[in-house]
């Protein structure tokens, strides 16, 4: 048992519910050298516009065994009634006292006909109380918080088989005005993304005039133009999460997603 | 470049199937003033350097480098030629690679490397008329080892798998790893299946998954990149 373990953790991340596309939640609660396969209590909360919070909680997990979930089962309410961006909260925590599980990783799949993609989570960061917790120690846990801080940098990608949205997510229940940049150093300008609704995820196309200043390369595929966006390390909190996702110009089904 | 750095270690694979292109954004601290600079090494499956080249770009920019004129050296292993691309940049720089399999076109930040008592894991569906390549690559100096184990079903075979220093290695999850286990419930139908990494060695070693779908057609083929924590 780890005393300074946070008693749970959690990731916020952001799943597609339309009549083509559906989500899959993957989640693996590991604890880096503890080998055994104690229980684990995984609690999914779905949350946006149109749908009340709700929490399921899901049996059967184990430390050490990767599982998922189709979240229309865990939500019927996304077979019918729901449709759009959601935010999803994932929460795990030891039944047997307190355990590390800082470096438990969670995956979205967004499933479709056409093409399916799967996306990585933000790391893994102390919940409730322990949200203030020092930085977890051991070796994956502090190369994903380093990621972590590097990862408020972003690339907006355009071109003719890429365009880049931001996707914000926030759990609290509380109105959050992030702050978003794009550029570079002393060229870099906030980007005007609004305030983000309690309980809510939401999706901001980035704008064609975004890269207009932005200097074209000549790649294999074509021109293409690319922007560094970053968020404000004020912004980033274990309640909020920032994703950037690139999308087909023509079908706009989403190619890739990246965590920032 | 600073003292500080950020590094890391992605796959690299040859024309004609694969193409691959490094977007490098600098830092929060950067002041965008100048050029900042970006340390690529290739090496091939084996670990042998075959190409080290420095890039400048406007610090003000993403910077571009397409890697195709880089990867002619690279030997071929598993019908692919590859190898592993080091990247270097000052501290806080963001490494995005855009990866061109076939018609499809995927973009993934650096992949966290695990090693020694460390996981990771990786979302597979095995079966319906898909083909899996899992690719393995070493950012240590030292031979690296790493346990992979499938969970299907109620089974979960593993294997221990070797990565020379620097090296990278392919092998196919269903001819070469599956083939070798006793049940073949996977081959009935599509099943949700999970891949973990566990790493044995000191050796940091990057995993991933290219999954292939087959269309009526080669050209019609359908791929995708499955990251372990990208």
């Amino acid at each position: 048992m780890d005393r300074a373990a946070p008693a749970a953790v959690k990731t916020v991340m952001f799943c597609l519910s339309t009549s083509s596309i559906k989500t899959r939640v993957h989640f693996f609660p590991t604890a880096g050298a503890i080998t055994s396969h104690q229980p684990i209590t995984c609690v999914l909360s779905l949350f946006g516009k149109g749908i009340e919070k709700k929490s399921v909680m899901l049996d059967g997990g184990r430390l050490n065994q990767p599982d998922g979930v189709r979240l229309e089962e865990a939500f019927p309410t996304l077979r019918n009634e729901a449709s759009g961006i959601f935010g999803l909260e994932i929460q795990l925590s030891s039944q047997q006292g307190r355990v590390n599980l800082l470096s438990s990783q969670a995956a979205i799949e967004l499933v479709s006909p056409q093409a399916s993609i799967m996306y990585y989570s933000a790391p893994f960061v102390a919940d409730g109380e322990d949200a203030a917790a020092p930085e977890p120690q051991g070796d994956l846990s502090q190369r994903l918080t380093a990621a972590r801080r590097r990862s408020f940098v972003g690339v907006g990608v355009q071109d003719a088989f890429v365009t880049t949205s931001l996707v914000m997510v926030n759990c609290t229940n509380e109105t959050v005005r992030p702050s978003i940049f794009h550029g570079v150093g002393e060229e870099a300008q906030s980007l005007p993304v609004g305030n983000i609704s309690p309980e809510s995820a939401m999706e901001i196309p980035l704008e064609e005039s975004l890269f207009k200043k932005t200097a074209p390369h000549e790649c294999l595929w074509g021109l293409s133009r690319a922007e560094k966006i970053s968020v404000g390390p004020d912004s980033l909190t274990p309640h909020t999460a920032f994703y950037v996702m690139y999308r087909d110009p023509v079908s706009k089904r989403p190619v890739s997603v990246c965590a920032l | 470049m600073s003292a500080v750095e950020t590094t890391s270690h992605f796959w690299v694979a040859a024309p004609p199937l694969y193409s691959s292109t490094l977007l490098v954004a600098s830092g929060c601290d950067t002041s965008g003033q100048g050029r900042a600079k970006v340390q690529l090494e290739i090496f091939d499956m084996d670990g042998t350097q075959v190409n080290s080249v420095e890039v400048e770009y406007p610090a003000s920019e993403v910077g571009f480098v397409e890697l195709e004129p880089f990867t002619a050296a690279l030997k071929m292993q598993g019908g692919v030629a590859h190898g592993h691309l080091k990247v270097t940049s000052a501290e806080g720089t963001r490494h995005l690679f855009r990866q061109t399999i076939g018609s499809s076109v995927v973009l993934y930040q650096d992949p966290v490397p695990v090693a020694s008592r460390e996981n990771s894991f990786i979302p597979v569906v095995i079966g319906g008329r898909r083909e899996h390549m899992v690719v393995l690559v070493n950012g240590g100096e030292e031979e690296g080892q790493i346990a992979c184990r499938l969970f299907y079903g109620n089974r979960s075979p593993e294997w221990t798998l070797t990565v020379p220093g620097n090296g990278s290695r392919v092998l196919s999850l269903e001819n070469e790893l599956l083939a070798s286990a006793d049940q073949k419930v996977w081959e009935k139908g599509a099943l949700q299946a999970y891949v973990r990494l566990s790493g044995k060695h000191q050796s940091p070693i990057a995993g991933h998954i290219i999954e292939r779908t087959l269309g009526e057609t080669p050209e019609q083929d359908v791929y995708r990149c499955l990251l372990s924590w990208g």
